[in-house]
C-alpha cells in the first residue's frame, strides 16, 4: 500500500484550492448593502441617544449654574482683588471646615482662634497709606462674611472686638454699608445653605419599581401585558440631575412575522417564505443607566424627565414557528439560555411624576416609558420595542450630616 | 485580482461611499468567498462570513496602509471572522465516524482529477476543528504555535487536529460519494 506523502497530499490540496473562480453575486451585495444600512442606522440612533444625553446634562447644568458656581467657587468679597495664601487663611468662610467633620458639637480650638484675631487686628490696623487702607477694608469685608458663618462664631467675636473709632472716616463708612444681616445670596451663609441642598440632591434613592410591560416588534407598545419589576438605586449628579442603575427583569412576549427574524441558521432562509407568524417569548435581565431631569419640584411633589440606555441580558427565550399549511411543515419552537446579550442595545425615554408620603422618606410614583432598540434583541435579532407604565416606590436614603 | 487596492477606491470607502463600497466588494468577493467556504460548512454561511468580514473592512479601511498588500490584510480579517464564529465548536475536538476503507494509494490520483466543488465539499466535512486548522496550516500557511495562539489550543492538539484531517480527508477522497463526481473510468477503481 503506497501512501501519499503529505507534503504532496497539501500542495495538491493548496493547487485544486486556488483555482476556484467565483463570480460576483449581487444578491450577496444585496444583503451586505442591507447590513451597512442597518449599522448606519444603528450609528445614526446611537449618537443621537449620547447627543441628546449630553444636550440634557448640558441643560441641567445650565439651569443650576448658580448653585455650582457657589458650591465649586471659592468665595469672592467685594473689593478684593488677588487674595494671598495668608489673607484666605481667614478670608475662607468657614476657617474650621477642615476640622468639623470631626469636631461636631465641640468647641474650636481656642488659640487657634486667638491667634487668627491677632492676625486680623495687626492687619486691619496697620493703617497709614492707601493701600494698607485697601487691605484693611478687604479683611473688614472677609470679617464682616465670617460673623454670618453660623460655623464661627469665634470670628464674630473678633468682629465686635474692632473699635469703630479708630477707623477712617471712609473706612468707617464702608463697613456701615456693610450690614451683619447681608442678603442671603450674597454671603457664605447662603453657601452652606446651598450646599446643604447639595447634599440633599446627592443622597442616594432605592427605586423599586414594577408595572406592566407592553412589547412589540411593530408598534411602539404591544397588546400583551407582562409584569416587569426593577430595583434601582438613584443618586444626585446636581440639584436636579439625577442618574440611575440596577436590575429590571421581565417576561417580554410578542408576535412577529418571519421577515422581522434574522436567524443564523441556514436553514430558515429556504422556509422563511412560509412562516405565517412567530411567538417569542423571552426572560429579559435588563441592567439600565438612566439620567433624570427634574423639571419640578415641590415639597409634595414632582416631575422628572428620563432618558438612558439600557443592556439586556436574554436568560431564556422561545419561539415557536407557525408555517402555512401549504407547506406542512409542523410547528417549531426555538429555545436558547443564556445566549444573547445586547450591550446598552436598547434606549430608554421616560417620564415621572412623583409624590410624598407624608411623615416618611417614601416617594410614590408613575413612570410612562418607551424603550427603542438600537439593535436587534435575542436569537432572532428583532427590533423589540417596549412600552409601559411603572409604578415606582422611591425610598430616600439620608445619609447628610445636617 | 490587484494585490494592491487603488487609491480613489480606498479613499471613497474611507469616506463611506457606496459606489467604492460595491467596487470593492465585487473586486475582492471571489477571493473572499474562496476563504470563507474553506471555513464554513456551506456557501450560506460563507456568504454570511464574508459580509461580516467586508463589514470590518469597510469601518476599519482608515486603518488600513495602501502600501502594503490589500489581500493579506483582507484574508486575515476573512479568517480571523471565520474562527471567531466557530471559535466555540472549534474547541470541541468531534469528528463523524467516517465509515469508508479504501486503498489510500488512491487518494493521490483522485486528488488531481476532482474539481473545486467537490474538493471544497469534503473539506467541509471535516469537523469544525479539524477543517480549522487544515485550513490554517495547509492553505494559509500558518505553524502550528501560531494555530495553537489563535485558536487558544495546545501545540500538540493542533499537530493533532492536523493529522487527523488529513486522515479523513484521504478516507473521502476514495469513498463512494466522491467517485460519483469523477469521470466514469475513476468510478471503477
Amino acid at each position: 500500500m503506497k501512501q501519499i506523502p503529505e507534503s504532496d497530499f497539501d500542495k495538491l490540496f493548496q493547487q485544486r484550492i486556488e483555482e476556484a473562480n467565483f463570480r460576483f453575486d449581487e444578491a450577496g451585495w444585496d444583503k451586505m448593502e442591507g447590513k451597512l444600512k442597518k449599522r448606519e442606522r444603528f450609528i445614526v440612533v446611537r449618537n443621537s441617544c449620547i447627543v441628546l444625553l449630553f444636550l440634557l446634562a448640558g441643560t441641567a447644568l445650565y439651569f443650576n449654574k448658580g448653585n455650582i458656581e457657589t458650591f465649586y467657587k471659592k468665595p469672592e468679597y467685594a473689593g478684593s482683588k488677588k487674595i494671598t495664601r495668608q489673607e484666605e487663611s481667614y478670608i475662607n468662610p468657614n476657617p474650621l471646615s477642615k476640622a468639623k467633620p470631626k469636631e461636631k458639637g465641640k468647641q474650636p480650638d481656642v488659640s487657634l482662634t486667638k491667634r487668627k484675631e491677632q492676625e486680623a487686628e495687626t492687619n486691619l490696623f496697620k493703617t497709614g497709606d492707601n493701600i494698607q487702607f485697601q487691605q484693611a477694608r478687604e479683611d473688614v469685608n472677609a470679617l464682616n462674611n465670617i460673623r454670618n458663618d453660623k460655623f464661627s462664631h469665634v470670628a464674630s467675636i473678633t468682629l465686635d472686638k474692632i473699635n469703630r473709632e479708630n477707623l477712617p472716616v471712609n473706612f468707617a463708612v464702608g463697613f456701615m454699608e456693610m450690614p451683619a444681616n447681608t442678603t442671603a445670596a450674597s454671603t457664605p451663609d447662603s453657601t452652606v445653605k446651598k450646599t446643604g441642598k447639595k447634599t440633599n440632591g446627592r443622597a442616594f434613592a432605592l427605586i423599586f419599581s414594577a408595572g406592566p410591560d407592553y412589547s412589540s416588534t411593530k408598534a411602539f407598545a404591544g397588546s400583551n401585558p407582562r409584569l416587569n419589576v426593577g430595583l434601582l438605586l438613584q443618586t444626585g449628579l446636581y440639584k436636579n440631575l439625577k442618574i440611575a442603575t440596577g436590575l429590571r427583569y421581565g417576561l417580554k412576549t410578542y408576535a412577529a412575522s418571519a421577515m422581522n427574524y434574522e436567524l443564523n441558521n441556514p436553514g430558515y432562509l429556504n422556509v422563511k417564505k412560509y412562516v405565517t407568524a412567530i411567538d417569542g417569548s423571552c426572560n429579559v435581565l435588563e441592567i439600565p443607566f438612566r439620567l433624570s431631569y427634574i423639571l419640578k419640584t415641590s415639597t409634595k411633589t414632582g416631575l422628572a424627565i428620563n432618558a438612558g440606555l439600557s443592556s439586556y441580558l436574554m436568560l431564556k427565550e422561545k419561539y415557536v414557528f407557525y408555517y402555512t399549511p401549504e407547506s406542512r411543515i409542523p410547528d417549531f419552537t426555538i429555545q436558547a439560555l443564556n445566549e444573547n446579550r445586547h450591550y446598552l442595545g436598547v434606549a430608554d425615554v421616560s417620564a415621572t411624576y412623583n409624590f410624598k408620603v407624608k411623615k416618611t422618606n417614601l416617594n410614590m410614583g408613575l413612570e410612562p416609558y418607551l424603550k427603542l432598540p438600537l439593535s436587534g434583541v435575542g436569537e432572532g435579532k428583532v427590533k423589540l420595542k417596549s412600552g409601559g407604565i411603572n409604578f415606582n416606590l422611591t425610598y430616600d436614603l439620608h445619609f447628610n450630616k445636617h | 485580482m490587484e494585490k494592491f487596492i487603488d487609491k480613489n477606491l480606498l479613499e471613497g470607502c474611507v469616506k463611506r461611499n457606496r459606489k467604492s463600497q460595491k467596487e470593492l466588494y465585487r473586486l475582492y468577493y471571489s477571493f473572499s468567498m474562496k476563504i470563507c467556504l474553506r471555513y464554513a460548512p456551506n456557501k450560506d454561511e460563507a456568504l454570511e462570513i464574508v459580509n461580516d468580514g467586508f463589514m470590518k473592512v469597510f469601518y476599519n479601511i482608515q486603518r488600513f496602509d495602501s502600501n502594503y498588500s490589500f489581500i493579506s490584510w483582507l484574508s486575515t480579517i476573512m479568517i480571523n471572522i471565520s474562527i471567531d464564529r466557530y471559535r466555540v465548536r472549534i474547541k470541541k475536538i468531534t469528528m463523524e465516524e467516517l465509515k469508508v476503507n479504501h486503498d489510500r494509494e488512491e487518494s493521490e490520483r483522485i486528488l488531481s482529477k476532482i474539481n473545486y466543488d467537490s474538493l471544497i465539499q469534503l473539506v467541509q466535512k471535516l469537523s469544525v476543528a479539524y477543517r480549522t486548522v487544515f485550513n490554517l496550516f495547509v492553505i494559509d500557511g500558518y505553524s502550528h504555535e501560531e494555530i495553537a495562539e489563535m485558536l487558544s489550543i495546545s501545540v500538540g492538539t493542533s499537530k493533532s487536529n492536523l493529522f487527523k484531517a488529513r486522515e479523513n480527508l484521504r478516507k473521502m477522497l476514495t469513498e463512494t460519494e466522491v467517485k460519483s463526481y469523477l469521470p466514469d473510468h475513476y468510478k471503477t477503481i
